[in-house]
């Protein structure tokens, strides 16, 4: 069986939250305050239940705070009751049994039938909220307490200690594993007569004796009359719960042998003691479920990034996957790790965020009743199957640096390497730092913006990821502009017959279908901004960069630029603006300097790499003499 | 341990055990307790057990009792002992009421459900042939759903040529589903429920099945044919075990559907259920098992007494006149004390020969409103120490008085969210300590009780009980002035035998019994007549009162019965040894 939704209200940071999970593995993702921690507390709160010491209990700080602003007064109302509402799929046939009181069967389809837990607390005044349960799906409903051992679970925090954890008396996972062992082979006698030769021999000596000796008497100068107050010495009692608790695990220097001497945990770096700690908790579940196959045992794990580097993250998630194999234990992972993102697939990651919790997999459920249409030409809707491609090309598409996305505020969607390192510059002329507004900037390296889009495009707000998102593309009109026959020289040539021709046909040309495409996938959903370059990204940075004054057109922080590192280019445009009529500039011939100045621009990665650290390293002089073309500052305040 | 024991405790699967009174069958019950649950902790695991289900609250804490005794802990988790109305409750009924009524979450199982006549609206547009509406004689609260899905009134069906059965079946479905609509059903509809839950949802029964693997029916010959068929369709979904427990003379509850012909059929039917017998009686001597063996049928098997001390009491008769009854329970009483006989009872059928016994008057109503009545019943539970029924009745007149206006639904959901309130239970258990003393006039303490509780429980409105100023046929002005106790008695005589209905004694063991026969002939009167067994018949409902009443005591059998019989009559029926108390040694 495994928790197949989690319904929380009221707690924390949660006004109320319904999370779909997968069978095996889950890792919840979002930004700093998106209530990760919630979620996991809200887990541990089922689980602690059956626990003879609970790890965790609801305390009056726990209830859900809402602030709401009216007429700039404030209001807090704080939530009086907090109710959490577990659902478990996938019973066994001895499950069913054992929850029975937890069974609901759906009157409206009596093939899904499920496990459900709810627990609540109240805040009725008095030292502490009020806590209830009810099983099934009706109140007052109360399965036996006995059951909740049924829920069982490991818990590490993000601020865990993994080595006090390891070497820790209480909770010792490890002398679990062992007496697990011990107890299925029945083998406490010898293990118990182990100690208590250790103990005999370590009493021959004289050492010890002489000890024990001196302390008695001193004992008896104490008690004199009363000769029971005496001590005797041992190593550890020999019993097996007080022996597997004395087993500690070490670093052996012989990594062959595993034995003799070697480094203290404390010596190990933290990394390296989380993982053992892991393993060893694997080791127990693992066992657990052997001897017992109707509990149901969570694993939970907050940041497992924590001193990991980014390769060993990989290997423990990868190792987890694989561990993780029985029916009945699940994962669930916090990370703010954009490595461990990028490589699991969709439908274990849930995103949480302000406005709910989602499964990135469920985004691309579901939707035919949307009528999406990515084609606009053919006009078709999708189907269930390319749906499903869409989601396997972005789970393609998503590498280190876009999983980034999944923990930002917003995202400014861009399709190359030019405007990704150039746009970055021009934010800091606006003195709009992306970074503070945890606005991430996701290059798809070419247009395939849709398989992105359709994770913020639900015209249902309950599936919409609701973050803000601006697409900055290229219309691409007249394509054939990247022609030989439109090369800088050749504009030059034969009184620049081809310069004419090409503004006519850039100025006449049609938009390419992307941007219908683009504008129909973002099913008139306000979070998404679509704004097009006209023509391209380049074209347009030309553009809004001459200077009515042909006289004045060095004054331009870009042009000056080019000057500088291109003259030779520089002066045939300076040399065709000679031909006008006027030093002030007609709108037609500002277009076309601004053809040859596009066409001056170097290759697309050198210049953009080139100028942008040009504007940041003289930021005060492109603040008043460089103008970013004005889509993009529409776009990037679609994002503030 | 005997032969019969021993064939009982290994029994598995479908099971009838007939065990006779005395039988020890409760200490059966509890030792197979005992073996299933060392059996099956390995076999089914911690979450799966056996559940063991009786008739009365009462027999059910008995069970507990033997059980906690012979092993020295409480049956705990994933086991369960419990009564098999709040089985079928709890398990089945409330857990999937919602798929009979999908936005109904929690109906209330009602013990008393006559305020459905009153509730019930609809029902005078139902008429007979005769153009008169059969509410009357077939109120709603009588209708009850049949095994086979039909409709009955307390069982029956009006005649054809008195009602038409179309207009008699839609009335009983109008009132169903009217009550299953508004949650308001009863334990008989909740077993109908839930026989019905589990027809139309089999996974239900397949996975009761799984947490419990093994059923034992205590006092199964009171099981009515509905919970038959569903234990029935239980075996069909994969029960695996099941044991019915009972004896067919102690049948009690016909009132109540129960029928004991369902429990011999099943013994009857060696094809598909191993019969088994307990007809070794530990409690009573031979000559009380003689007597009570008078109403068996002649081809039973014959009851052997096994009772460990035989201390030779003959059987008592006792004649009564209309003054002298008071006289004999004082002459019972004494009897118990030279004998040194602790553990007694005094039954009768019936509240008018109860009433004369105790010595009242005609039964006083001095009130119209029914809370006094009801407080005086409460405080004789506490003083009674049966604090936990106290409790519970007292908050439900608390309740009322304090929200007279909340509806039934509303009142119970009071009475529900007040239950875990510790303050509350605290403030009605000071409430029942200190409420005025009975030894007050009946004005005087109706003035103060009204008072006191409204102080006491902060209740807005007056207190008033309606005391009534005019004499009528149940109240005589006279009595205001004399002390409540006197009209008003403690249920039990003055060494504190208790005087309760054959009903309460039933599953007892107990040293000395005295039984009140009635005089009067009258359909549910027991009489010297109905002592015997005509035709080899199965014995009828009252003279199954008889039989458990009879087979009670261990030492002393005691009867009263009216004067004009003469002793060759009851030395004719109980033989030569009886004793026979004369009027003289009576007033001795």
């Amino acid at each position: 069986m495994y928790l197949s939704k989690l319904l929380i209200k009221h707690y924390r940071g949660i006004e109320k939250v319904e999370i779909d999970f997968e069978p095996k593995i889950n890792i919840i993702i979002g930004e700093n305050g998106s209530c990760k921690s919630a979620v996991i507390d809200a887990i541990r709160l089922l689980y602690n239940l059956g626990e003879p010491i609970r790890e965790i209990s609801v305390s009056f700080d726990d209830f859900h705070e809402k602030v709401t602003t009216e007429n700039d007064v404030q209001t807090i109302d704080k939530a009086t009751l907090i109710e959490i509402a577990y659902e478990f799929r996938g019973l066994s046939t001895a499950q069913k049994g054992a929850f029975y009181e937890y069974m609901v069967i759906d009157p409206d389809n009596s093939e899904n039938d499920y496990a459900k837990i709810t627990i609540s607390y109240e805040d009725k005044g008095g030292k502490y909220p009020q806590f209830t349960y009810n099983t099934g799906d009706i109140d007052g409903q109360k399965a036996e307490y006995k059951t909740f051992e049924l829920f069982q679970h490991y818990y590490l925090g993000a601020l865990r200690d993994s080595t006090r954890d390891l070497l820790n008396t209480r909770g010792n996972i490890l002398g679990r594993v062992i007496k697990r062992y011990i107890e299925r082979n029945e083998t406490e006698v010898e293990i118990e007569q182990i100690m208590r030769t250790a103990n005999d021999q370590l009493l021959e000596r004289n050492e010890v004796k002489e000890t024990r000796k001196g302390v008695n008497e001193n004992l008896s100068g104490i008690f004199k009359k009363f000769p029971e107050n005496k001590i005797g010495l041992q190593i550890e009692q020999s019993k097996t719960e007080y022996i597997v608790n004395a087993i500690k695990p070490f670093l052996p220097h012989n990594r062959q042998t595993l034995k003799d001497e070697g480094f203290h945990l404390w010596q190990n770096s933290l990394g390296f003691n989380n993982l053992i700690y892991i393993a060893t908790v694997l080791g127990d579940i693992k066992e657990q479920i052997v001897d017992n196959s109707t509990p149901h045992y969570a694993l939970l794990i907050e940041e497992p990034e924590a001193h990991l580097h980014p390769q060993l993250q990989l290997s423990l998630y990868n190792f987890l996957k694989q561990a993780i194999t029985s029916e009945n234990s699940q994962l669930f992972i916090t990370t703010h790790s954009p490595t461990l993102t990028s490589k699991v697939p969709l439908e274990n990651l849930v995103l949480l965020d302000d406005n709910g919790a989602y499964r990135l997999s469920n985004q691309f459920k579901d939707r035919i009743g949307e009528n999406l249409i990515e084609d606009t030409a053919q006009n078709v809707t999708l189907t269930k199957a390319d749906l499903e491609f869409r989601q396997k090309k972005l789970e393609r598409y998503i590498d280190v640096t876009k999983s980034q996305l999944f923990y930002a505020k917003a995202g400014l969607y861009v399709e190359g390497i030019s405007e990704e390192l150039l746009i970055s510059a021009f934010t800091a002329l606006e003195d709009y730092r992306l970074e503070d507004y945890r606005i991430e900037l996701v290059n798809v390296r070419g247009t395939s913006f849709y398989p992105f889009m359709y994770l913020f495009n639900s015209s249902n707000p309950r599936k919409r990821i609701n973050k803000q998102i601006t697409i900055l593309t290229d219309d691409d009109r007249f394509p054939e502009s990247k022609g030989k026959d439109y090369a800088f020289d050749r504009l030059l040539e034969d009184n620049y017959t081809k310069l004419n021709e090409l503004d006519t046909n850039i100025q006449t040309g049609a938009s390419v279908t992307r941007v219908a495409n683009l504008t129909s996938v973002a099913n008139n959903v306000t979070n998404i901004n679509i704004q097009t370059a006209f023509k391209t990204f380049e074209y347009e940075l030309a553009l809004h960069n001459i200077n009515n004054d042909r006289t004045h057109l060095k004054d331009n922080f870009l042009f000056a630029f080019m000057d500088t590192n291109y003259s030779a280019k520089t002066e045939r445009i300076i040399e065709y603006t000679q031909t006008f009529a006027n030093d002030q500039m007609t709108g037609e011939e500002k277009r076309k300097v601004a053809i040859l100045l596009w066409k001056a621009l170097p290759a697309k990665a050198e210049f953009a790499q080139d100028f942008s650290i040009h504007i940041l390293s003289n930021l005060e002089q492109a603040k008043t003499s460089f103008t970013v073309p004005p889509y993009i500052l529409q776009g990037l305040t679609h994002l503030k | 341990m005997n032969k019969q024991r021993e064939a009982f405790l290994a029994a598995k699967g479908k099971v009838v055990l007939n065990a006779c009174p005395g039988s020890g069958k409760t200490i059966a019950i509890a030792k197979k307790l005992i073996k299933l649950q060392k059996e099956y902790d390995s076999l089914y695991g911690k979450y799966s057990g056996v559940a063991c289900l009786s008739f009365t609250n009462t027999a059910k804490d008995e069970i507990n009792e033997k059980y906690k005794q012979l092993s020295g802990n409480i049956l705990r988790f994933p086991h369960k002992i419990s009564t098999i109305d709040s089985f079928i409750n709890q398990y089945i009924t409330l857990q999937f009421y919602y798929l009979m009524n999908k936005n109904f979450k929690r109906p209330k199982i009602l013990d008393d459900n006559s305020f459905i006549d009153d509730a019930w609206k609809p029902k005078y547009r139902f008429k007979g042939l005769d153009g008169k509406p059969f509410c009357f004689a077939y109120p709603p609260s009588s209708i009850r759903f049949e095994s086979d899905g039909t409709f009955s009134s307390n069982g029956y069906r009006p005649a054809e040529d008195k009602v038409k059965p179309e207009v008699f079946d839609d009335y009983c479905k109008q009132i169903k589903s009217w009550q299953i609509k508004n949650g308001l059903i009863t334990t008989g509809d909740s077993a109908y429920i839930a026989l019905h839950l589990l027809t139309e949802y089999p996974k239900i029964g397949n996975w009761l099945a799984l947490r419990f693997p093994h059923l034992i029916v205590d006092e199964a010959q009171d099981n009515s044919e509905v919970q038959y068929a569903l234990f029935e369709k239980l075996v069909e979904d994969g029960l695996k075990n099941i044991e019915f427990v009972g004896d067919p003379y102690q049948s009690l509850y016909e009132w109540r559907d129960a029928d004991p012909q369902l429990f011999l059929e099943k013994y009857a039917d060696t094809e598909n259920w191993q019969g088994l017998d307990l007809s070794d009686d530990h409690r009573s001597p031979q000559r009380i098992i003689e007597c009570f063996s008078l109403i068996r049928k002649e081809t039973d098997p014959k009851i052997d007494s096994a009772c460990e001390e035989d201390r030779e009491i003959p059987i008592v008769v006792y004649k009564y006149t209309d003054t002298n009854s008071a006289i004999i329970v004082q002459h019972f009483d004494k009897q118990c004390q030279n004998y040194g006989l602790t553990n007694n009872q005094i039954v009768v059928r019936g509240n008018a020969l109860k009433n004369q016994m105790l010595g009242k008057e005609a039964e006083q109503k001095p009130w119209k409103s029914w809370i006094p009545y009801l407080i005086i019943e409460v405080k004789n539970q506490y003083l009674g120490n049966e604090i936990k029924a106290a409790i519970k009745t007292i908050r439900t007149i608390t309740v009322k008085l304090k929200y007279p206006d909340a509806g039934f639904h509303e009142s119970k959901e009071l009475e529900n969210s007040l239950k875990d309130d510790h303050l509350f239970n605290a403030l009605l258990l000071e409430t029942l300590h200190d409420l005025p003393k009975f030894d007050l006039s009946i004005t005087d303490w109706t003035s103060q009780t009204q008072a006191f509780l409204k102080n006491k429980l902060d209740i807005k409105n007056e207190v008033d009980f309606d005391l009534k100023n005019r004499n009528s046929k149940y109240f005589d002005k006279a009595i205001l002035v004399e002390p409540v106790e006197n009209h008003f008695k403690k249920p039990y005589s003055e060494s504190k035998i208790p005087i309760t209905t054959v009903h309460q004694v039933k599953g007892k063991s107990l040293e000395a019994i005295l039984i009140f026969f009635n005089a009067n002939k009258h359909k549910d009167n027991i009489t010297f007549e109905d002592i015997i067994n005509n035709h080899d018949a199965f014995p009828s409902e009252k003279q199954r009162i008889i039989y458990v009443a009879m087979s009670r005591p261990k030492h002393l059998l005691a009867m009263a019965f009216p004067e004009d019989l003469s002793d060759d009559e009851f030395r004719e029926k109980f033989g030569e040894d009886i004793k026979i108390v004369t009027e003289q040694e009576l007033n001795e």
